[in-house]
């Protein structure tokens, strides 16, 4: 059986990624502790050991088009491009066996996943995270496999779904004859308002009530939130970080760090099992 | 009802197609800045559509129901610009944020 053993969550925004302006001291150097946190999840992945990395991440119309927006995907080729606006950062190689058991197993507990075969590329939702991740994640032939879940297109996938998707997919990894150690990441947040007229605004009351609920383990509660409230306080990616600590049977978070930049709630934390 | 992240309306599907391939392609950018006009011409915009993206007009544009990502795309982006603090203070950026009660 296939097993999730761990998950964690942090921002993806381009900007972590590379500052692309210039800033104060102080900005750059919590930054700097931003990306710290991902390289210690990077180091706490070693210990685990798992074969492959989970990243559910939403796509910014960047890999997709409104030709075809899937709500939610799994990327099932043998490797894909990631990129930073376009820009190559990344080539890794995807576990596409698993991924076809995950697409397989989720259909039949009735998750209309989509896949893909082939993309162009995947950008900073699935980039940053992995760029940091990776530069202390040392696990020999580690694998990654994307998953989309559209949390910033509307109409998206709902809070409870994520949550109910993430038992999905733990639920077909113990019934898989694969021996994977899988672990989970959740991508996005917290408070933040890209291309928007509301940007330069966070909302620090409502991460902290988000911090605070999911340090104490509160994961189905907060999905009452809904779409309204999640937009109102710029948390519209928080469905992917459901969806990992989910997955992972989490019973409490650890918040590495929390920073109210003044155009974006920061914070990586680390899902306790 | 407070959606930001909004269905994108049809009506400014070419708008969308432009931005999509501003946001996810550098030597497409590179060629929209190079001549504006012509690439408008060649993705069928309106003269009225044509104007807002030249005007790079963010505010206006969301309040006409372009989608966010796009309009970073089409106001920041196409000319590698970032919405830096400075920037955003003389564009107009900033709205107060919806109001919302924390359970």
């Amino acid at each position: 059986m296939a097993i999730v053993v761990g998950a964690a969550a942090g921002p993806h925004s381009p900007v972590v990624y590379q500052l692309p302006w210039e800033e104060s001291e102080e900005y750059v150097r919590e930054m700097e502790k931003v990306r710290e946190c991902f390289k210690e999840i990077g180091r706490r992945i070693n210990v685990l050991k798992p074969d492959v990395l989970l990243v559910f991440g939403a796509d910014h119309v960047q890999t997709f088009w409104f030709g075809n927006f899937p709500q939610m995907m799994v990327f099932t080729g043998e490797a894909a491009n990631y990129c930073v606006g376009g820009r190559r950062v990344l080539h890794l190689k995807n576990h596409h066996e698993l991924a076809e058991e995950l697409l397989f197993g989720l259909v039949e507990e009735e998750f209309d996943v989509g896949f893909s075969q082939e993309v162009d590329f995947f950008d900073h939702p699935f980039t940053t995270p992995l760029y940091w991740i990776l530069q202390t994640c040392n696990v020999p032939d580690i694998r990654v496999i994307p998953f989309q879940l559209n949390t910033n297109v509307h109409p998206r996938v709902k809070l409870k779904r994520c949550y109910d998707l993430g038992q999905a997919v733990r639920r077909v990894l113990e019934r898989s004859k694969r021996p994977e150690r899988v672990f989970a990441i959740g991508t996005g947040g917290l408070s933040h308002f890209p291309g928007t007229p509301y940007y330069g605004n966070i909302d620090e009351e409502a991460d902290r009530y988000i911090l605070n609920m999911l340090e104490r383990g509160k994961f189905r509660e907060l999905c009452d939130l809904d779409y309204d409230w999640l937009d109102s306080t710029g948390n519209h990616e928080l469905g992917t970080w459901i969806a990992a600590a989910s997955c992972a049977n989490a019973k409490s978070t650890e918040v590495l760090t929390y920073w109210t930049a003044w155009n974006n709630g920061y914070s990586v934390v680390w899902f306790r099992t | 009802m407070t959606i930001i992240f909004r269905y994108p309306p049809l009506e400014h599907l070419r708008i969308h197609k432009l931005g999509y391939m501003i946001f996810r392609d550098p030597d497409f950018r590179e060629r929209f800045k190079r001549d504006m006009n012509k690439v408008m011409d060649e993705f069928g915009l309106t003269e009225e559509e044509k104007k807002l993206v030249l005007s790079r007009d963010g505010v206006k544009m969301y309040d006409m129901g372009v989608q966010p990502y796009i309009i970073f795309a089409l106001v920041w982006q196409a000319f590698g610009e970032w919405p830096s603090r400075e920037q955003i203070k003389k564009l107009g950026y900033g709205r107060e944020k919806p109001s919302r009660v924390i359970p």
